[in-house]
């Protein structure tokens, strides 16, 4: 590979790692933009939507080069689109050494601001008082709890073999409603409404949602309505999860 | 009654440490979560106030959208941080997940008012955030597109 491919690859693999950790196309069009530009490739064209890059630029030498990227699972990590953000920076103010930017690259990959358990201790504050938020007492805070962190067990496991967000949202929200009925039944003071209210905003597709707006004000409306439409089936599919399991139980208790 | 124990009290500080729970879920870095805690608190008590002053539900949306873009935008050039990382955790509390669930709930329960009285609730505060988000982008991007012109044209 020559320091064409390497620069190019490194291009990309900035913006594949942008749009998967949950970053805002428009924010990945810009960076690709500025890195190409940076490393001194001219008529650069970078289009990107929810789950593809596709890169033409022509390199010293007049050759013109198109590579393409598909993204497939988008997870939401926004310390990397952070920290690539500074990275991208850092390149475009003159840090043009390769092994240097390769070692940056590999911390980000691994960086993690937080331990697995910090990830537990968040699921259980947000259910709980999201819960208090729409009126709910401390009992009902309380179950909520033993839910959030059996959402985000079930979410870890399920992420190891399946690629399918609405298929994770179905099996989460039928989770979630079977805990919060079979709670009801057994401690008449809990409010079962409120209680899947406060775990539900958890399955929420909220940064979907946030980067749809985003990127239909800014122009982008393919990419706008893509993320429209996925939050969308989202909370459908959160829906789903919530009827098949209602319909069931609501005749068992 | 102390004023600690208000609901609204309650309400805005359970929204601010709910969107840091988020913050922390979408692995924000810890010297940044006091920026999403007060981003968070300010968009429900911009909500408040505003349905208490014009007594609509869409206008106290519209305002805490615009309120939470604002915010994010100054924030974003102030701390050098991405707009996303400080505008998702504060929008997230006026997501209407309440009206989400209500809404299924009456489709399942067979309740035709339930279910359109609390899904058009849904879409007025979605669009209405929709709304509130666009007023103030809709000048940064116009903002910013007038900058790079004058930059290219000094070139």
């Amino acid at each position: 590979m020559n320091d064409t491919d390497n620069r190019i690859n490194l291009i990309l693999d900035i913006g594949e790692m942008l749009l998967s950790n949950g970053a805002d196309v428009n924010r990945v069009e810009d960076t690709t933009m500025r890195l190409s530009s940076a490393f001194e490739f001219r008529d650069c064209q970078v289009h990107a939507i929810n789950s593809s890059i596709i890169l033409t630029l022509t390199a010293p030498g007049d050759t013109i080069i198109t590579r393409a990227r598909r993204i497939t699972r988008i997870d939401t990590d926004l310390d990397k689109v952070d920290e690539l953000n500074d990275l991208s920076r850092k390149i475009c103010g003159g840090m043009k050494d390769m092994a240097c930017i390769g070692k940056e690259m590999e911390r980000i990959r691994n960086s993690a601001p937080y331990p697995p358990f910090m990830i537990y201790f968040a699921y259980a504050i947000s259910a709980s008082f999201f819960t208090l938020f729409f009126g709910g007492s401390w009992q009902d805070m309380l179950y909520s709890v033993p839910i959030a962190l059996t959402l985000r067990f079930v979410k870890v496991r399920l992420s190891g073999f399946n690629n399918n967000k609405m298929v994770d949202n179905v099996i989460l929200s039928a989770i979630l409603t079977f805990m919060a009925l079979v709670g009801k039944r057994f401690f008449p003071v809990l409010d079962s409404d409120l209680i899947i209210i406060g775990d539900i905003m958890l399955l929420i597709p909220g940064l979907a949602f946030c980067n749809s707006i985003h990127d239909m004000v800014m122009g982008d409306t393919i990419s706008g309505v893509l993320s429209m439409f996925d939050a969308v089936l989202r909370a459908l599919s959160i829906a789903i999860g919530y009827v098949v399991v209602w319909a069931v139980m609501g005749r068992l208790l | 009654m102390s004023i600690i124990m208000r609901p609204e009290v309650i309400q805005i500080l359970s929204a601010g440490i709910a969107g840091l729970g988020f913050a922390i879920i979408f692995h924000i870095r810890p010297k940044h979560l006091p920026v999403t805690f007060v981003g968070a608190s300010l968009g429900w008590l911009l909500y408040l106030a505003a349905k208490q002053v014009w007594r609509a539900n869409a206008i106290g949306m519209i305002f805490a959208a615009l309120g939470v873009t604002v915010y994010s935008e100054i924030g974003a050039r102030l701390f050098h941080m991405p707009v996303s990382v400080i505008y998702t955790p504060a929008i997230i509390p006026m997501i209407p997940g309440g009206y989400l669930y209500y809404c299924m709930r009456g489709f399942v329960t067979d309740s035709q008012e339930d279910f359109v009285e609390y899904g058009s609730m849904l879409l007025e505060d979605t669009l209405s955030i929709v709304l509130g988000t666009m007023i103030v982008l809709t000048f940064v991007s116009a903002v910013a597109q007038k900058r790079k012109r004058t930059k290219e044209n000094r070139r």
